[in-house]
């Protein structure tokens, strides 16, 4: 599991700024360890705030991840039970979950990210990367870009990105 | 003059919740609105709510609302659409305005769900074309379909700022930043995360000084504030934007309630003065409930609960199901939005709704009025 | 490049609407049935709809939902109609409106204006007056 515990107090610079910084996103109950991420394709769960919500408890087919019954904790992410299937990242209405792989050997990481932008990227296509303060970090290749019923309008969007960024990619932009 | 067992008047989701519990507890139910619509703001919430499954958690709001239509229409609702209550009568009887004539509606229980409204901010500039509330922005995009203009400076960080700013760039508009006076983001940071990932710069603790532009807005100047909010001088950003959106807080439309001769409080934490009302969601007035954001700026998830809570009591007040039926039905949705105020995101309204429901004047809350009708 | 939004990733393609024909200031403008004066005018890029009484002020909108009155136009002859809130007809003529407008119609007996020009004996009928 990700870092000390947060009991739920409100991560600091979040709110000043307006995103996470890595540092806060790794401390997080959902964050998986890097050790665990290096293992094989992971969530990582960037919810660090008490909001009552818990649509990620009741999509995980496997119990992987835990709010309990006082919806406003922090969702926990048990990496031993996680299979990457990726269930939960279209029902977080924040659109804060990842899931990423570092599994690869080619010095890239593959990244599902939720995009719900027009136009949407196609496979194959490179897109500009974007970390979460909006900064451009580099370009990458989409791989492939799911959308249908079951995920309710929110494209996932797999992204190869140079394996270093893998914690720090987190938007794409189409720049066609 | 018409008579039903429940009027309620707004058809938003509080109002849309309230008339159809009331219909499934046996009453003839008249749901008004002003609008030529229902659906108050939900139509234009395109994006999924949080809270928990029973809360349709997950689910986009237009998608909740047309399910809550759906109901409506299936239970025999009668819903009047384009039709404004202007009066609250003795005897519990609604003036209805209609085209070119009123009507009277006499109930043996109303609820006031008329919503909040968008406030203003002044600043120099504040007037010209291209400034306007952030809801208005909404309602252009997500309903009409038009962008109200290209290059947006959202001002204000709550749910309201944020997530119109995300919906701004989901239409194709181009967000140049957001401020906030406060040193902190106001909504979810979650919200803030989705827009700033996108590179729109979220600027706390700045706030707008003036626009200006040549009859029409083209320039915002923001700045800096200090710890007494005042304006840095020396810390200005001019900001080229056509379009500045408001997104400064919401006020309950609460005029029929001061009619009824409601008991009302000033309660800041939830937007202004409100009626009193208890966990029934009834007010001073015998037979008069309130839900939604007229009785305290929420949200839609738990203006839906307390709809279902008025319904079920008015249906009670109307003589048409007993205490004990009233009190079971009810039980979930009072549950449902205890879980919906907790945390610390939660503290604001279940202080400022803990004042009203012990009907006691603090500091904060002013009391006034306290008739009947 | 068009201020109206015909694809969005969430509501998906417009739908189709029936073209409709108004003129503002004069010139003939294209809209959509069913729309509100407002939204077309705003898609054309009009940027004021009206001017103030006091200083002539340029004012747009506001509210957006037929509250604040910011939006006012004199639409068909007609002054201080909310753009927002009413839809577009075929042929309908909207005009800029100056200040607080000058009436067209003949005002009523009484002074005051009654919208569809309906006679004081059918108003105080209609209204219920004595029921």
């Amino acid at each position: 599991m990700g870092g000390p515990a947060s009991t739920g107090a409100t991560a600091g610079g979040c709110e000043q700024r307006g995103f996470f910084s890595l540092e806060e996103v790794l401390a997080l109950p959902g964050c998986p360890d890097l050790d665990e991420l290096r293992g094989r394709r992971l969530a990582v769960v960037e919810c660090g705030h008490e909001i009552p919500c818990d649509p990620c408890q009741t999509a995980c087919p496997t119990g992987a991840i835990a709010v309990g019954d006082d919806i406003t904790a922090l969702p926990r992410l048990d990496a031993s039970l996680c299979d990457g299937c990726g269930t939960c990242q279209p029902v977080c209405p924040g659109l804060a979950i990842f899931l990423v792989d570092m599994t690869r050997d080619d010095g890239l990481a593959e990244i599902w990210m939720p995009h719900e932008f027009l136009p949407l990227p196609e496979k194959g296509e490179r897109v500009r990367l974007r970390d979460r303060a909006g900064e451009v970090v580099g370009e990458g290749k989409v791989r492939r870009v799911r959308h249908g019923a079951r995920l309710d309008r929110t494209a996932i969007v797999h992204v190869l990105v140079p394996e270093r960024l893998a914690m720090v990619v987190r938007a794409l932009e189409v720049t066609r | 003059m018409r008579r039903v067992d429940v009027a309620v008047v707004g058809a938003g989701p509080a109002g849309l919740c309230a008339a159809a519990e009331a219909a499934r507890h046996g009453c003839e139910v008249a749901l008004l609105d002003e609008n030529a619509t229902a659906g108050g703001q939900l139509f234009k919430q395109i994006h999924k709510f949080f809270g928990s499954r029973a809360h349709r958690a997950g689910r986009r709001g237009i998608d909740i609302g047309a399910e809550l239509l759906d109901e409506v229409a299936g239970l025999g609702v009668h819903v009047c659409l384009g039709a404004p209550v202007w009066g609250l009568y003795e005897g519990r009887t609604l003036a209805v305005a209609e085209d070119d004539h009123s009507w009277r509606l006499a109930a043996g229980a109303i609820v006031l769900a008329t919503g909040a409204t968008e406030n203003g901010l002044a600043f120099p500039g504040w007037t010209l074309p291209g400034i306007m509330g952030a809801g208005c922005a909404q309602t252009m995009i997500n309903v009409h379909r038009v962008l109200p203009g290209r290059r947006v400076l959202m001002v204000g960080s709550g749910n309201v700022g944020l997530i119109v700013a995300y919906q701004l760039l989901q239409a194709g508009a181009e967000v140049a930043a957001v401020v906030d006076v406060l040193p902190r983001v106001g909504g979810y940071p979650v919200h803030a995360a989705k827009i700033a990932r996108a590179g729109v710069p979220v600027l706390t603790g700045h706030t707008v000084k003036e626009v200006r532009g040549d009859g029409v807005a083209e320039e915002a100047t923001v700045w800096a504030v200090d710890d007494a909010f005042r304006g840095l001088p020396g810390s200005e950003r001019r900001i080229r934007v056509d379009t500045v959106a408001l997104a400064v807080g919401l006020t309950p439309m609460a005029e029929l309630a001061w009619l009824a001769g409601c008991r009302m409080g000033y309660v800041p934490e939830l937007g202004g003065h409100v009626p009193f009302h208890d966990a029934r969601m009834a007010t001073s007035a015998p037979g008069v409930f309130v839900a939604g954001d007229v009785s305290g700026v929420e949200e839609a998830s738990s203006a839906m609960e307390e709809g279902r809570l008025a319904g079920v009591w008015a249906a009670a007040a109307a003589g048409k199901v007993t205490e004990d039926r009233a009190a079971e039905a009810a039980e979930p949705h009072a549950a449902a939005l205890d879980g919906l105020r907790g945390g610390p995101y939660g503290v604001h309204v279940r202080r400022g709704k803990q004042a009203l429901a012990d009907g006691v004047a603090t500091a904060q809350v002013q009391v006034l009025g306290g008739g009947g009708v | 490049m068009t201020r109206r939004v015909l694809d969005h990733p969430i509501l998906g393609p417009a739908s189709a609407r029936v073209p409709v024909t108004i003129s503002f200031a004069g010139e003939p403008l294209e809209a959509f049935g069913g729309e509100p004066v407002a939204a077309a005018l705003a898609a054309a890029g009009v940027r004021v709809f009206r001017r103030t009484s006091k200083r002539g002020e340029p004012r747009q909108l506001f509210c957006g939902i037929g509250r604040c009155t910011d939006c006012v136009m004199v639409v068909d002859g007609q002054p201080n109609v909310r753009t927002c809130v009413t839809p577009v007809r075929e042929g309908m003529k909207v005009e800029v409106q100056d200040g607080r407008g000058v009436w067209e119609r003949p005002r009523g007996d009484s002074g005051a204006s009654r919208p569809s020009g309906v006679s004081p004996e059918d108003w105080a009928a209609r209204s219920g007056a004595g029921q």
